[in-house]
Parts: C-alpha cells; structure tokens; sequence
C-alpha cells in the first residue's frame, strides 16, 4: 500500500498548505507524541471543493509499529469549534471531510479513518446526537470522536 | 448605586490558605453559592467553615448576645477600668462628644471616630473571644481535637481571613484566625470610624435614664462603662454583620443518620450515662456537624414554643415545602412527639395513603428530602443560611432538576442557600435558571410556567480543581459559558473520556 502521507502531500500541499498546528480560533490540539511520517492539510485552503461541506483539517499519519494496531495509514477529518459545537453542522462538515479523503486519496490507501470534533462544552443534547449519527468512509460506519480544546490528538491514533 | 448599598450591607469575603485540603481560595458568598469540584478538593472543608463562622457570630462566643453580655462585664470590671485609662472626666468628654456628633444634623461629618478607648478595648475582647472562641468553633465544627489537624500537610498554619464591609463604618476591614501548632490567633480590625446614620441609630436606643452627669461618681462611671460598653457592643455586632445569620448544615451523612438517628442518640446517651464510671467514648460522635443535625432532630417540631412559623414572612418557604411534598416526594412528611419519652419520631405518608409509613421504612429518597423540609419548615427563615451538601444525593436526575428549581426557589424567598454538589444535572438546570432571567419577563412564563428564574449576581459558582500532590486544591469562580449556556464544571471532561469508550466499542462492534 502506497504511504498515504505521501499520497496527502502529493493531492493537497500544491494547493494548499501544510499546517503546522491544528489551531483554529483560539482552540486547538497538541501535536505531541505522533508518528514523525505525517502532514496536517488545512482545509480551507484548498481551492476546488465547491460548495462541499468540509471540515477545518486533513491529518495524515503513517505509523509504523510493526505488530500493533496502530501501524499502518491513518486519517482524519478534523472540525474545530472553539466554544459549544453546533453538532448537525459540525457532522456534515466532518463527513465532507471523509469524502475528500475518498475522493482525493482513496479509501483503499487508509487503513484507520478517524471522525474528530473538538470543541469546547457539549450539552447532554448534543452529546446524545454525536451517538445517533455516523460518519461513512469506505463503506463502513465510523463514529464521531472527542477532543476538548487543547488535548492531544494522539488521543484519536488508537 | 443600589447594588452597591447592598454590598455594603451584605459583604463578606473569605480567603483561606493551606486550609484542610485546599492550598488557597478567595471567595463571596452570594444568595446562592455553589461549590463544585472533584472529590478529596475540599468542597465541604470550606462549606463547614462557613457554618463554623456563622455559628461562632450567630450564637457561639461571638454572638452579639454573647459578646454584648462578655462586653459589658468586661468594661464593668475593674480591670477594664485601668484598662481604659482614662480619668471620670476624660470618659465624660469621650462621650458627650460622641453624643453631640452623633446628634450633629448638620452634615458636617458622615463618619464619627471611634473613641481609642473603646477601639482598646475591643482589640482586648477580641483578642480574648477570638483565639479561644473562634478557634474552637472552627476545630470543633470538624470533629478535629486541635487546630494544628486543620492546616494543609506539609504547611506550617492555616490562615483564614473575613473581610467585611459593614454598612456601620466607611471601612472594610479583616478579621485574621491563624490555626496551627498550639492554637491559633486572632486578628480584628478595628474600624477607626462609624458612619453616623448608623450611630444615630443606636443613640435612640440609648435608655433615656442613661445620665452623664448629677451622680455619685461611682454611679456615673458605671454609667459611662455601660454606655462605652454599648458602642463597643455595637460595633462589635456590625463587624460581624454578614455572619450575623444563623446556619443551618445538612451533613451528606443526612439520609442514613435519619435512618438511625435514634440508635445514635441512644448510644450517646448511653456514654452520658456512664461518664465517671467508664472512660468516655468521645470518638463516638465528633463532627459538631453531625452532632448539630443530631440535635436539630431531636428539637425539630416539637409542639411548642418552636413549632411551624405560619407569619406571612415565613409562609412563601411553607408553600415551597408543601410543593416539594408533593411534586417531589409524592407524599408528605410529619414529625410526631413522643409524649413517652420526649423524643420526635419522622413519618412519611405518601399521597393517597391513610397510614403512615416511619422514615426508615421509605426510599432513600424520601429520608434525603425530610430534613431538607422539616428545616425548612421548622427552622429557615429569611435571611438565614441553609447549608446543603450534595443535594443530589438518592435522586433520580429529573428530581434533581427539579429540587434546583426550588432552591431557587428558597433562594428568592430570602434564604441564602450553599451547596457542595458533583451533580451536572444541578449545574445545567441552575445554568437554565441563571440565563432565563437575562429573557424578557413577559416571555418568561412561556419557557417556564413557574417563572423561576435567579440573576447573574445571585449565584456565584466556584470550581475546586485538586493541585499536583502534594499541592492543595485551588478554587476560582466560574461563570456561564455563553456559547453552551452552562457552566463548564469540568463535567464535559467525563463525558468527553465516556464518549471515547462508546465509540471504541461502537466501531468494534460496527464493523
């Protein structure tokens, strides 16, 4: 299998840019302990998506932990909201995002799809919606993760 | 300008450091103060801090009673006397002076000095009531032998300071308790004037009888003593002003120990009775805490003379007992009077029933909301202060909601209310409470048919966050988040490693 950072680097850094943090209105998320093969594409910067709901980030990680689940390709969409997340909103962008990566990469190219939503407080309503509602990548049904606005994303790698 | 008087005439804030579990924490007690946190942060620590000082003022040694019947022996003796220093004729000027400006319409002084005689004085009263009296208080409020157990490991003290802004003085100024090895110290400011509309008040209630001149000399002095006394005494009262409330604590310990509040007394009677004959069994109860909600048991609803209050001031907290019988607890809840032994005895009838059930025969539920109704019923008044800890306790979550709006409720009738709570339940719909009155009133009723709303100033939310060990928990105030509408608790942080959980078995089990 062709290494999907490559493949992100080759689609998206010509029109785009590579992030350097996943920052977005004073919320982000720590890039501490992750695979060095990586690329964060930010998505606002790419020039040809049309109306496409998307999301704030790409990230692209090639992980290399022979025997672990870990190992392999792995990408995530990425929406960032720095207070209270409107959720409908947040999981059409974070689906926009899984068809990007299908689109522009290939579903077959990545071993691990993440859906990631950081945000700021959930209400117990909106908690409950991110369980009704799945994000699809590659045929398959992938739930929507957390994050709280400065965590980690090694989180999501597991 | 409104809200500011009401500041002055309700202001205390409380600092502490090093203090049980926690390292530091500065806050103002509002009508309704809210304590969340992480267990082991010292959400309690401080709740029961707050009833130590209450009761020390309200009716401990620094009650005004108290403290105005210590004052005026003090002023009476000989010693103080001395103490005063001053010539018959140089207390006469003192006081014809303080008279003459406190009767002064003129405007031409809003603030009268505090004679240095009687400023002398109270710092040697206080001196004298504060270390032994407040120290104790505190110590006793958490069932501790010595105060040293109260400061944080590893620090050297535990300091506790209240800054009041009484609406008697221009001042604020602190009163200072120092806990550790071998006791404690205290500290009072004492303010070096008083405004004069307060004074002119308590020139009026001078007895005309009281004459600065045409006696014995004995007489006169005593005269002068007593009248010196009563400023003193005053000034004392308006020192404490913010904690002159009485308190009331309901321990979390509450349902179980109505379920077996009678084997405890038992038990302590028993080690009453064998004191001089056995070593006493003091490890028995020790918490004043626990031993003060003992006590109000045993007084509560006892025929006469302390039974239900029906003036028109205390009747908007009758009916919100009466609603949280009936929308809360299904049923009603009774105190019957032992006439045998003298002893009170908690029954619970549910709606519809004709028998009652005894409270150790009913739900957790309904043992948790007794007490909280019978103190209501019984014993809070406007203007007290209701203490509860984790008042979720043994409560479905939509009771929860619902038992927040009748605090609010309380609240708005005049009762200040601190709780300590872990639950987010508690925390939403008070965040609820707090935003609907920011709606225009006349929408109001269309979210909420009860109207219960609470302003921003009403409530002050603090949140106790534990420090690396061996550092102290912190504690800072939190306010409603506006793009959520709730208070960010750290609540989300749970759900957040919950939601992780979900969805790693989810995509198990998915795919």
């Amino acid at each position: 299998m062709a290494n999907v950072v490559g493949l992100a680097c080759d689609e998206f850094l010509a029109e785009s840019r590579e992030g350097k943090k996943v920052e977005k209105g004073g919320c982000g998320l720590k890039m501490d302990k992750l695979p060095e093969a990586r690329v964060l594409v930010d998505v606002d910067k790419l020039t040809n998506l049309g109306d496409q709901k998307r999301p704030d980030f790409l990230f692209f990680a090639e992980c290399r932990c022979a025997g672990l689940d870990q190992s392999g390709g792995w990408a995530i969409s990425i929406e960032i909201k720095k207070g209270s997340p409107n959720v409908s909103d947040a999981i059409k962008q974070i689906q926009g995002g899984a068809q990007i990566i299908e689109n522009r990469i290939g579903p077959d190219k990545v071993d691990h799809f993440r859906a990631l939503l950081v945000s700021g407080n959930v209400a117990k309503a909106g908690r409950l919606r991110l369980k009704d509602v799945w994000v699809i990548f590659n045929r398959q049904k992938e739930p929507i993760m957390r994050l709280k606005c400065g965590d980690s994303l090694n989180k999501v790698l597991k | 300008m409104e809200a500011e008087e009401k500041q002055r005439t309700t202001g205390a804030r409380l600092s502490v450091t090093n203090f049980g579990p926690i390292e530091k924490a500065e806050l103002d007690l509002r009508p309704l103060t809210v304590f969340i946190g992480p267990s082991n942060t010292g959400k309690s620590y401080l709740a029961i801090l707050i009833y130590a000082l209450h009761r020390y003022v309200s009716e401990g040694a620094g009650s005004f009673s108290k403290g105005f019947d210590r004052l005026f022996q003090f002023y009476r003796s000989r010693e103080s006397r001395e103490f005063l220093g001053a010539t018959l004729e140089e207390l006469i000027e003192v006081s014809r002076e303080l008279i003459k400006s406190a009767a002064d319409t003129s405007g031409a002084a809003e603030h009268i000095k505090i004679p240095e005689a009687v400023a002398t004085s109270l710092r040697a009263f206080f001196r004298e009531t504060g270390e032994s009296g407040l120290g104790n208080e505190v110590t006793r409020c958490f069932g501790a032998k010595d105060p040293a157990f109260l400061r944080k490991y590893g620090a050297e003290n535990a300091q506790i300071r209240i800054r009041v802004l009484p609406a008697s003085t221009s001042e604020t100024f602190e009163h200072r308790l120092v806990l550790g090895e071998g006791g404690g110290t205290f500290r009072a400011q004492i303010p070096e004037s008083m405004s004069r509309v307060d004074w002119s008040e308590w020139i009026r209630r001078i007895p005309r009888n009281w004459r600065l001149t045409g006696m014995d000399e004995d007489q006169q002095m005593d005269d002068l003593i007593r009248f010196l006394g009563g400023v003193a005494g005053y000034l004392h009262m308006n020192m404490y002003a913010p904690l002159i409330r009485s308190a009331y604590y309901l321990p979390a310990a509450r349902t179980g120990i109505m379920h077996t509040h009678k084997a405890a007394v038992v038990a302590a009677l028993d080690n009453a009775a064998g004191v001089g004959i056995h070593p006493s069994r003091n490890e028995l109860i020790q918490s004043r805490i626990v031993v003060d909600f003992l006590k109000t048991l045993f007084v509560l609803g006892r025929p006469e003379p302390s039974g239900v209050d029906d003036s028109q001031q205390h009747k908007p907290i009758l009916d919100i007992c009466a609603e949280i019988e009936t929308g809360l607890m299904g049923g009603s809840v009774r105190t019957k009077w032992s006439e045998t032994i003298g002893y009170p005895e908690f029954f619970y009838t549910p709606t519809g029933w004709e028998v009652p059930l005894p409270l150790n025969r009913t739900s957790s539920m309904v043992s948790e909301l007794s007490p909280v109704v019978l103190y209501l019923r019984h014993l809070v008044k406007p203007g007290n202060v209701l203490i509860i800890e984790e008042p979720e306790s043994h409560l479905h979550p939509a009771l929860q909601v619902q038992l927040t709006r009748y605090l609010a409720a309380i609240v708005n009738a005049g009762v200040r209310v601190i709780v300590t709570t872990h639950s987010e339940w508690i925390l939403e719909e008070l965040a609820n409470l707090v935003r609907l009155s920011s709606v225009e009133e006349s929408e109001r009723g269309r979210i909420d048919e009860d109207n219960v709303s609470l302003d921003r100033d009403q409530v002050g939310a603090w949140l106790f966050t534990a420090g690396e060990s061996p550092n102290g928990s912190n504690v800072e105030e939190i306010g409603i988040d506006d793009d959520s509408g709730l208070y960010p608790a750290g609540f989300d942080d749970v759900a957040i490693a919950l939601h992780t959980k979900w969805a790693a078995i989810a995509r198990q089990l998915e795919n």
